[in-house]
């Protein structure tokens, strides 16, 4: 861990400017990604600026019937609470399936859409890594892949988003509400907010520098029945190696977003016509161009029959 | 006292300690935090300096250069140790590579730095200023692709790696029903909770490390070997471990490291393996590639089995013996193993958690599954019809007891074998297929010459010493269970003191002979003392009773005799191996059972050679009654 300076910030605006303002600063939330990215100095701020004191951490109902959640609210708060358990179960279901009880009571809804991948070659500092050194190259490809994505990947990068949580903000459409360095407020649809590896795979989200994350908000309810379904080495405490977030209604419509497949959560809306016809018309069509390593192809197969199990869940 | 013939009845047989429940005498230091651990002996080394370690980025080459300079100037920097500082070190008998590499460079992950500090962050810190730049080399990594050229190793486990009995080739080749199958099993990494960590002091030429090791006294010997120092000037002491499985039978960096550290720094050093780095720098189960044979007749009688394994090591590495349970475990007249060993550059391989029976076991008991189905036969079943009560390779010898028949029918009963649906996926529970399979598996019961130093004391009554290792395993507790069943004293008047190269070498824990050995040992030296108890009242051994913390001979029963009227150190008959037969007999006052003793400091009076200052008390943990 490389040295650096600290402080609290006492409002959204003021956090943005200042981290916006003094270099090599960043936000802190619950600090359970940022502090061990620290420790490897894959992370290394020189500057960390304390958000926990910003009032952001409530739930309460939006205008339109849906929920707007504070960027502090704590993984644990936001499975447990009632009205997310009710109407969003499939989002309740995605935060347990992730971490331990100890990380969730820590980890925070902004913090955790922004968590970084678990690559190995980009927690590994002597390695070549275009997402941790711009430019480096990639050792995973080529490399040991078995986590890695299947879909959505570049020649520059081939990691994905780790998070269970942001497969079911997917699923629910939900919106990131941000405040900017100027002070100016905007909301961006969680579709767009993931961006791709392309060439830039340093660039995670379309934030810009400075921009805080001050709440995630979900639209009302839509029904259905809600199941989270995540596949993994270990049936604890381990990321995903495919993961479904799931909606599905009585006449058997519904809607199915993908985790650990590619660099965000991933869901092609245009296929979700086919859910009627079963688990592998979607699949097919949600990984149309996928291309897999030759260590990780199973998780196409894998994918699809998740699915599969999901939707026998929600006919049970 | 050497164990070879069939044991007669002996005091063991009363079982009025050994073999009834109790809970573990170690067991509440534990649960409460208080049992001492090697890296937080803040008690005999509150000023420990910290190490921390830098590994090799690449996997096979030299370091061309090292440019320390910047990690030397960091803050709170005391030391860096390198190869090029340290000067030659040997590398010790049982390692298979150098504990600190460089200039070579024999595996990803080798440690070949390491930064000592004030703190541990400045010590992090500084490690990650430590520039290493190499001249990489071509490598082997993949035992699929060195198969071929991997050679027969001198031996495995149990013995010779090859065998042949009668003419397996034909009879296989003969056989109405043949299997033949190819299995292979990934490496296995260590990663016990407490990872590899050391606390090294020097008190002028004589070292000091309190480690985390299964075998006190090879730890000693590596550690001494290494430092070309004689084995006297070493003292190691590890009288809790935090999990072993095999990974700690043998010294590793971390500990070489805090001993040149504190060397270096003139301070004492404490250094853990961070979690990354145990991966790459300890030992690991390797890769196997197995391939077994099977030939049977329709009604399943094996007429042919034959286990091939194929597996990598660094040059001068060894063997597992996947095949060793093969040769033992089922009929069939003719018969081969084969081992074969490639030479690969990954980190060394060694002892693992039932090494060799692990992955051997897997193969064959897949292998009888698969011929099993073939045949058309309950596996179970298959395995009863081929069960042999002789050594199958050499029929001259039977087994003196051989229950696999029964246990497998007892087994098969218990589990409801007879409701079993024998065609897989059918049975369900709710989200779950449910399966009901089953396996053999068996493994050597090796034992070890051990010793125990046993003595009567005013306090506690009966004190143990020996340099066996609890870890986790219970060793405090049954070796007081054993000196208590012994000399008829009540358990909570035996104390136990383990994990210390001052006192007499055990088996240590390892190989499965832990439990089996060092309580023989202590076992042996509470009969040495019994006999001498029995002199001084001027009983007959054979006719003197121990009941109560008394002893008695026909008449009326009298008190154990307590220093100072009574006051010699007895040992086991194999303890004179431990090499300090004059040791003057310590009087603790204030210790109790399971306190680890500290060293004497010069000067202070104590005694140089048994555990403790005189007059001075140890740090005891809390008792737990
Ligand atoms: C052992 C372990 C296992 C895990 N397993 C899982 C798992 O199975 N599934 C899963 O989904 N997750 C898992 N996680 C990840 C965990 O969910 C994340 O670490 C956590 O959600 C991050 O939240 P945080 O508040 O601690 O973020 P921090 O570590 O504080 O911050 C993370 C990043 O977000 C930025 N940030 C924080 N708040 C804001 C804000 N308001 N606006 C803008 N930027 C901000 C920080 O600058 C930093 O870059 C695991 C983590 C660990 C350590
Ligand atoms: S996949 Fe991405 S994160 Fe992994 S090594 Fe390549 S560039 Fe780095």
């Amino acid at each position: 861990m490389k040295a650096f300076t600290y402080e609290r910030a006492r409002t959204p605006a003021e956090a943005a400017a200042a981290v916006a303002r003094t270099p090599g600063a960043k936000f802190i939330a619950g600090g359970t990604n940022l502090l061990d990215l620290m420790k490897l100095q894959i992370e290394t701020p020189r500057h960390l600026i304390d958000v926990n004191g910003l009032n952001l951490d409530e739930i309460e109902k939006t205008s339109d019937g849906g929920l707007r959640i504070g960027a502090l609210v704590r993984n644990t708060d936001l499975a447990a609470d009632a009205r997310v358990r009710k109407d969003y179960a499939v989002l309740s279901r995605a935060l347990l399936a992730g971490a331990s009880g100890q990380l969730r009571n820590k980890a925070t809804t902004a913090g955790n859409l922004l968590q970084r991948t678990r690559c190995p070659y980009f927690y590994d500092t002597a390695q070549p890594c275009n997402k941790r050194q711009p430019g480096s190259g990639c050792s995973a490809i080529g490399g040991v892949s078995r986590q890695l994505a299947v879909i959505g990947s570049s020649d520059a990068c081939i990691a994905t988003h780790p998070s269970d949580m942001a497969v079911a903000m997917r699923v629910l459409d939900a919106t990131v509400e941000t405040v900017r360095a100027d002070g100016q407020a905007r909301r961006i649809p969680i579709a767009d907010f993931h961006r791709l590896p392309g060439t830039t795979p340093h660039i995670e989200t379309v934030l810009l520098p400075g921009e805080l994350i001050t709440a995630v908000t979900l639209p009302k309810p839509v029904g259905g029945f809600h199941t989270y379904r995540k596949v993994r080495d270990r049936a604890s405490y381990a990321f995903a190696l495919v993961s479904v977030a799931a909606i599905v209604q009585k006449d058997g419509r519904g809607r199915a977003a993908f985790g650990g497949v590619a660099h965000r959560p991933w869901r092609v809306e245009a296929a979700e016509a086919a859910m009627p016809s079963g688990a592998k018309a979607v699949a097919d069509q949600v990984f149309t161009g996928a291309k897999p390593t030759h260590e990780n192809a199973f998780k196409l197969t894998l994918a699809a029959r998740t699915l599969a199990g999901a939707l026998a869940e929600a006919r049970a | 006292m050497k164990f070879d013939k069939p044991a007669a009845t002996n005091p063991i047989d009363q079982l009025k300690v050994v073999g009834q429940p109790t809970p573990r005498i170690e067991g509440p230091l534990k649960t409460t935090g208080t049992a001492p651990y090697a890296y937080e002996r803040h008690d005999v080394a509150p000023d420990a300096a910290y190490g921390w370690v830098v590994v090799a980025s690449i996997a096979n080459g030299r370091i061309r250069t090292m440019d320390v300079v910047a990690a030397r100037r960091a803050p709170g920097v005391l030391t860096v140790v390198t190869a090029e500082t340290a000067g030659p070190i040997a590398k010790a008998r049982r390692n298979t590579v150098r504990l600190l590499g460089g200039p070579e460079i024999q595996h990803y992950g080798q440690v070949v730095a390491m930064v000592v500090a004030e703190t541990l962050e400045q010590a992090r810190a500084a490690a990650a200023l430590v520039r290493v730049a190499y001249d990489t080399e071509a490598g082997a990594y993949d035992l699929e692709a060195a198969k071929e050229a991997a050679v027969r190793p001198q031996r495995i486990t149990s013995g010779a790696p090859d065998t042949a009995v009668g003419d397996f080739a034909g009879a296989f080749a003969a056989a109405p029903v043949q299997l033949d199958a190819t299995y292979r099993t990934p490496g296995h990494a260590h990663a016990m909770m407490e990872p590899h960590a050391t606390l090294a002091v020097w008190k002028g030429e004589q070292l000091t490390v309190w480690t985390s090791n299964q075998m006190v006294d090879w730890g000693r010997t590596d550690l001494a070997e290494m430092l070309a120092i004689p084995k006297e000037r070493v003292r190691v002491v590890s009288p809790f471990v935090g999990g072993g499985f095999g990974g700690k039978l043998f010294v590793r960096a971390e500990c070489l490291l805090a001993a040149l550290g504190a060397r270096a720094a003139g301070r004492p050093v404490k250094v853990a393996l961070p979690r990354p780095a145990m991966f790459n720098n300890t030992p690991h189960r390797a890769a196997t590639i197995q391939r077994i044979r099977i030939g049977a007749t329709r009604d399943g009688r094996i007429t042919a089995i034959g286990h091939e394994s194929w597996q990598g090591d660094q040059a001068g590495g060894r063997s597992d013996g996947h095949v060793s349970q093969t040769r033992l475990l089922y009929a069939g007249a003719n018969r081969m193993t084969q081992t074969r060993l490639a030479r690969l550059d990954l980190p060394e391989h060694n002892a693992m958690r039932a090494p060799g029976e692990a992955s051997g076991m897997m193969a064959l008991e897949i292998a009888m599954d698969e011929m099993a189905e073939k045949l058309g036969m309950d596996p179970v079943q298959f395995r009863i019809l081929n069960d042999t009560q002789v050594n199958p390779e050499r029929p001259e010898r039977p087994f003196s007891q051989r229950q696999l028949v029964e246990c497998l029918r007892q087994g098969a009963e218990r589990f409801g074998w007879s409701r079993r649906n024998p065609s897989p996926g059918q049975t369900r529970s709710g989200r779950w297929l449910v399966g009901l399979g089953m396996a053999a598996a068996f493994r050597g019961a090796p034992v070890q010459k051990s010793a125990a130093r046993v003595r009567l004391e005013a306090g506690p009554l009966v004190v143990v010493e020996t340099d066996m290792t609890d870890i986790g395993t219970g060793t405090y507790t049954i070796i007081a269970q054993t000196a208590a069943e012994t000399l008829g004293v009540p358990l909570h008047q035996v104390r136990v003191r383990l994990g210390d190269s001052d006192f007499p070498v055990s088996a240590g824990s390892g190989g499965q002979w832990g439990a089996a050995s060092s309580t023989s040992g202590v076992y042996a030296a509470c009969m040495n003392l019994r006999g001498q108890v029995a002199a001084k009242f001027g009983f007959e051994p054979a006719q003197t009773a121990f009941a109560d913390g008394r002893v008695s001979s026909g008449g009326r029963p009298l008190r154990l005799p307590r220093p100072p009227a009574f006051r010699r150190r007895m040992q086991s008959s194999s303890a004179s191996s431990c090499g300090r037969p004059n040791s003057p007999p310590s009087a603790p006052t204030s210790s109790r059972w399971l306190s680890t003793p500290t060293r004497p400091r010069p000067g202070s009076g104590g005694c140089s050679r048994c555990a403790r200052p005189a007059g001075s008390s140890t740090r005891s943990p809390p008792a737990a009654r």
